[in-house]
């Protein structure tokens, strides 16, 4: 099932200086438990593309049809935890922004603490968890509302190289167990390989599909084993002259 | 929670004693440098070597504290802090609701915006005829004269707190589906709590700034009404006791003002 169908999305900006075609005619589906990449040139419009998505930016062409209960899940660069909150308040915040912080959901935002090794810092403040824990609570934070689809925006392009590579394999597994699909938008090709099952690579402005590349042959390969994988190499050269 | 100290090194006994020492010192020569002015013009005001006819001295002023208090003083102590403490909060509280007001608005904020680089940067003093005109003697015109010294200041900073918020975090939450009101209770207020504090350090200061000016100005009662009169008069006794009390009581205030930024701060650790 196509959780989510992009038809002919077009987006252009006005401002003082004239306007700006940010996309043009992008299509694309995604099915129920993927995880897929969008890569393409900076300031090809991939970032709007999520915006799209999450409802927070109105295309002007086109229609986005989401076959979901709950609203898109979205994850930033930096973890935007907010400092004045215990780990444990701020992954209730959604919960309290949609205003559903029964006992059965306060019940089940605690077992994923539990389940992914953050109920001892429960009571922690961001400032006092390392970069890898805080992008992990981020994420619990997004899980808490059990979204079906999960943006993640450049969401580990803040960490260093160490911890990149630990927690994308941590949100991999984690995203596999929740079976929830994901979009991740990134500059990153081999982030890209190593995770997706699917490649979609965007033309610079105004940003539209150029070709979108399977991955299935690594499908059962973590996310380390990918970047060992010599396949991997052969899907970044071919990534890479698209992108010229 | 009593920290046992057998489980710590002698390096770090010795480090924590000469901490200690080091702060008792420090307190030490405060209250030392104190001493030493106030003995020092105490020994020159006895020697003739200054006037006090001009300069008033220690055990002058503490006869004149007497006098007064034996007076109506604790009434115009109470006239100046009721006038400080009433305009601090006015001006505290207004303000920030104004600069709510103005997050809210962006339409608002840009028709509003020259108005308040105008008003910023007018001397509020110049005002001060107009003032009397228009609320006349008593206390509301002090207390106009404090609020507009406040208000604009607490408006500009409030509202560059306000709109200086991370742009993603205001995106997090608008994807979870929040409105604005909600964004503003969970995210723009806390997010602005530190900034509200140092707005209270500021206004704190500011709020004798306004209320003795406005007393200067206009007034029948009141520390600065003492200290402008015992000015015109030439009872240099009275201009020095006055501005000591002054000058405890706004110290005071600050301490106070300290205290509240500690509770807030703790509350918002638990």
């Amino acid at each position: 099932m196509n959780i989510l169908e992009l038809k002919n999305i077009g987006l252009t900006y006005y401002s003082k200086n004239g306007e700006t075609q940010a996309l043009k005619n992008v299509n694309m589906k995604i099915e129920s438990g993927e995880f897929v990449s969008i890569v393409g040139p900076s300031g090809c419009g991939k970032t709007t593309i999520l915006s799209i998505i999450s409802g927070l930016l109105k295309p002007t062409e086109g229609e986005v049809i989401l076959n979901t209960k709950y609203n898109p899940g979205y994850m930033f660069q930096k973890d935007q935890l907010f400092e004045w909150r215990t780990i444990l308040k701020n992954v209730y915040l959604g919960l309290e922004i949609t205003k559903t912080k029964t006992h059965t959901e306060i019940e089940r935002v605690q077992n994923l603490l539990k389940k992914y090794g953050l109920w001892e810092f429960k009571d922690k403040y961001p400032r006092q968890l390392s970069g890898g824990m805080r992008q992990r609570a981020a994420l619990i934070r997004t899980l808490a509302l059990s979204p079906e689809l999960l943006l993640l925006d450049e969401a580990f392009s803040a960490l260093d190289f160490q911890n990149r590579l630990k927690v994308c394999d941590d949100v991999k597994n984690i995203l596999t167990e929740e079976k929830a699909t994901a979009i991740l938008v990134t500059h990153d090709i081999n982030e890209a390989i190593s995770l997706s099952d699917k490649i979609i690579i965007l033309t610079s402005k105004p940003g539209t599909v150029k070709d979108i590349i399977d991955l299935s042959d690594l499908k059962n390969l973590s996310p380390l084993k990918r970047r060992e994988n010599p396949k991997s190499s052969i899907y970044f050269d071919k990534i890479w002259r698209e992108l010229q | 929670m009593k920290k046992n100290f057998s489980n710590f090194s002698k390096g770090y006994l010795k480090y924590i004693r000469k901490q200690k020492l080091n702060k008792g010192l420090v307190i030490a020569i405060q209250i030392g440098i104190l001493m030493f002015i106030i003995a020092l013009w105490e020994i020159l005001a006895r020697l003739n070597i200054i006037d006090t006819f001009i300069m008033s001295s220690p055990s002058r002023i503490l006869k004149e504290l007497k006098r007064l208090f034996e007076n109506d003083f604790l009434y115009h102590i109470n006239v100046t802090l009721v006038e400080a403490l009433v305009s601090f909060a006015i001006a505290t509280i207004g303000g920030t609701l104004i600069a709510i007001i103005l997050w809210w608005s962006k339409f608002l904020r840009k028709i509003l915006d020259p108005y308040i680089v105008v008003l910023n940067s007018l001397p509020k003093i110049a005002l001060g005829p107009i003032i009397i005109i228009w609320f006349g003697i008593g206390t509301t015109p002090i207390i106009v004269m404090a609020v507009l010294i406040m208000i604009i200041i607490t408006v500009i900073s409030m509202l560059n707190a306000f709109t200086s918020c991370d742009e993603n975090k205001i995106l997090l939450l608008q994807s979870m589906g929040a409105n604005k009101f909600q964004i503003l209770i969970k995210l723009i207020l806390p997010n602005a709590l530190l900034e509200f504090i140092s707005v209270l350090k500021i206004n704190v200061g500011l709020t004798w700034v306004g209320t003795i000016m406005g007393e200067y100005l206009v007034s029948r009662a009141g520390l600065g009404h003492l200290i402008v009169y015992g000015g015109q008069v030439f009872n240099l006794d009275l201009v020095m006791t006055s501005t000591v009390v002054l000058c405890i009581l706004a110290s005071l205030m600050y301490f106070a003002v300290l205290i509240i930024e500690k509770i807030i701060i703790k509350h918002r650790e638990n």
